[in-house]
């Protein structure tokens, strides 16, 4: 049984990230916020690092385009603590100067969505499991004050 | 002098020190938050809370002749807890805060219920207390018995007819049945969700266990019957009235409501190419295309229009919209209570440090595992009891899907049972514990020798 939890356990984690990875921030969320720059390279290495450590627990990053990068994340140290799976979408995208002469000003965009993640409903199965089998299995007059009278010479102290 | 102490002894002595202590209990708790929340709302913002709250004081006004409007708000919450916010502020005028004590009295009735029904169907002291203790500590009761909020008066009726329901069955008595009936209509009137319960009345007759002094099964059932059919007349009753005020025989129009603005708006929303406007606006776009002249007091066309909605969303979606029946289920069932939010704001910051830590966003499922473990237990001890009490919180369960983002309050009904199945749980893990010390002792005493 221990082996099946697992692998429901292995299944679910990775169900989680390939739903994540699938979200499409760009047409499916607005942006969470917006930096014009003239440094785009500085700004995104500094946001990336502070989406990584400060607003989620970091799994992967990867990039989808010349000026697209994604941090997927989830809300708990480990993933079956995690309420949430984050993913963010960071883009930069130049925008024309006001004068021909001065530099190609940059707009970073950051997108966030959070799903809901599995790892609360495999919870709940794996400890239905195991206490239901607990039930079902332990004889009755090993559970004293729940079926009394089935065993007397059980005492508290383990005589 | 003497006497009379003695007498209110033996009045004490009939009740039991286990039911006493809940009480204390439940009370001093509700009464606790209440002194703590009061400073940091102020009495004056006890009605402004929760939006539903300004609703069921509007149908009040109206239902009392103290307002010309709030028929609409009427027609909607139903005519149960109007009926109780008008008799109280007959009484107190409108000074919210003694409606709130009130409650808080109901409430912890409530707890001691849920231990007289746990004594009557387990028949295990322990797990009946802790039962009651369970009932009175939970967060969710204790929030909403200081809310003006439908749901303390309609748990109170609710536990109360379970309770003299099941002692009917369990003795002669055709009194509590017929009580029992009577209250549990009066509880839809304050509380639509328990509209389809007459048929769980008649299964409980077929599934309660005949022991002892009970009549044959023909006579249970017949009990079931007569209770669900008495139920039914009582919430028929403000269905004639609706039909015959708003052309429209329904107990209260939340529920078809809850359906469109939850259930149908949700599946629309996912299929909706709008769908980063945001839920709350889509819904209040779709809500207001089907706005009817409400001040005519016709609320047929409204309600054939969001029914229609409904049957639409699901003929159009139906796997979509069974998906996110079940999903809106699985989020009810496991919410956590967010009431106390709203109530005592000022350490917001120091319990949601806490509850991070121990939830999964605003859900957690050790509840549901501790009763269906508890279910699991029960059902080795006696199947039918188990399936009985099962079946309770199964009904709400189903009952939920059609609404979802509105806390722990849409489940709370089920707490009726699950701090019995709960207590269960707990009791079996203690027992568990045992058995390991139990081994380990065995184990010490085999190595020594």
């Amino acid at each position: 049984m221990c082996v099946a939890i697992a692998a429901l356990g292995m299944y679910f984690r990775s169900r989680d990230l390939d739903n994540t990875a699938r979200i499409d921030n760009l047409t499916q969320s607005e942006p969470a916020m917006r930096y014009n720059t003239l440094d785009p390279g500085t700004q995104i290495t500094e946001l990336t690092d502070i989406m990584r450590e400060n607003y989620m627990h970091f799994i992967k990053e990867y990039r989808s385009g010349k000026n697209v990068w994604h941090i997927i994340g989830q809300s708990g140290t480990y993933w079956i603590t995690s309420g949430f799976m984050i993913k963010v979408t960071i883009t930069a995208g130049r925008t024309k100067p006001p004068g021909e002469s001065e530099k190609p000003i940059w707009q970073v965009l950051v997108y966030v969505m959070e799903i809901k993640s599995s790892a609360m409903l495999f919870v709940t199965i794996a400890l239905i499991c195991i206490l239901g089998f607990g039930c079902l299995l332990i004889n009755k007059e090993r559970l004293p004050h729940l079926f009394p009278g089935q065993r007397e010479d059980i005492t508290h102290k383990g005589e | 002098m003497k006497s009379e102490i003695m007498n209110i002894v033996n009045v004490i002595r009939q009740i039991g020190k286990g039911p006493l202590m809940i009480y204390a209990i439940a009370l001093v708790l509700r009464l606790l938050y209440l002194l703590v929340m009061l400073p940091q709302i102020g009495p004056e913002h006890i009605v402004n809370q929760m939006p539903d709250t300004a609703t069921y004081i509007e149908a009040a006004d109206y239902l009392f002749g103290r307002s010309l409007t709030g028929q609409y708000e009427l027609y909607l919450a139903g005519v149960g807890y109007p009926l109780f916010l008008g008799i109280c502020t007959m009484l107190f005028g409108k000074v919210y805060w003694l409606i709130l004590l009130m409650q808080i009295m109901l409430s912890s009735l409530s707890c001691v219920f849920i231990y007289k029904i746990a004594r009557l169907l387990i028949k295990i002291k322990i797990v009946s207390l802790i039962a009651g203790i369970l009932a009175a500590i939970s967060l969710t009761s204790i929030s909403l018995a200081n809310a003006l909020l439908t749901e303390t008066l309609f748990f109170f009726l609710f536990t109360l007819s379970l309770y003299l329901f099941f002692k009917g069955m369990s003795t002669n008595s055709w009194r509590r049945v017929i009580i029992a009936g009577v209250l549990i209509g009066l509880a839809v009137l304050v509380r639509s969700a328990v509209l389809f319960f007459p048929v769980l009345l008649v299964i409980f007759a077929v599934l309660f266990p005949v022991h002892g002094q009970v009549e044959g099964r023909r006579q249970l059932i017949l009990k079931g019957i007569v209770a669900a059919l008495i139920m039914v007349s009582i919430m028929s009753i403000w269905g004639i009235r609706n039909k015959v005020a708003h052309d429209s025989f329904t107990v209260s129009g939340t529920g078809m409501g809850a359906a469109q603005k939850y259930l149908a708006a949700g599946v629309l929303y996912i299929t909706s190419p709008q769908s980063s406007q945001g839920f709350i606006a889509f819904r209040d776009s779709l809500y207001r295309e089907s706005l009817t002249d409400f001040n005519s007091g016709n609320y047929a066309e409204y309600h054939g229009n969001i029914r229609r909605m409904v049957i639409s969303t699901f003929r159009q979606y139906p796997s979509l919209f069974i998906e996110t029946y079940i999903s809106n289920i699985w989020d009810n069932i496991t919410v956590t209570s967010a009431l106390h939010h709203v109530q005592i704001p000022r350490y917001k910051e120091k319990y949601e440090a806490v509850e991070q830590k121990i939830n999964y966003g605003f859900n957690n499922p050790l509840v549901l595992i501790l009763t269906i473990t508890g279910f699991f237990i029960l059902a080795r001890r006696n199947l039918n009891i188990a399936v009985i009490l099962l079946m309770i919180p199964l009904y709400f369960a189903l009952m939920s899907g059609v609404t979802f983002g509105q806390g722990s309050r849409i489940f709370f009904p089920a707490q009726a049972v699950q701090p019995i199945m709960v207590a269960v749980s707990l009791v079996f893990l203690y027992d568990l514990l045992l058995i390991g010390r139990n081994l380990l002792f065995l184990r010490r005493k085999h190595q020594n020798s």
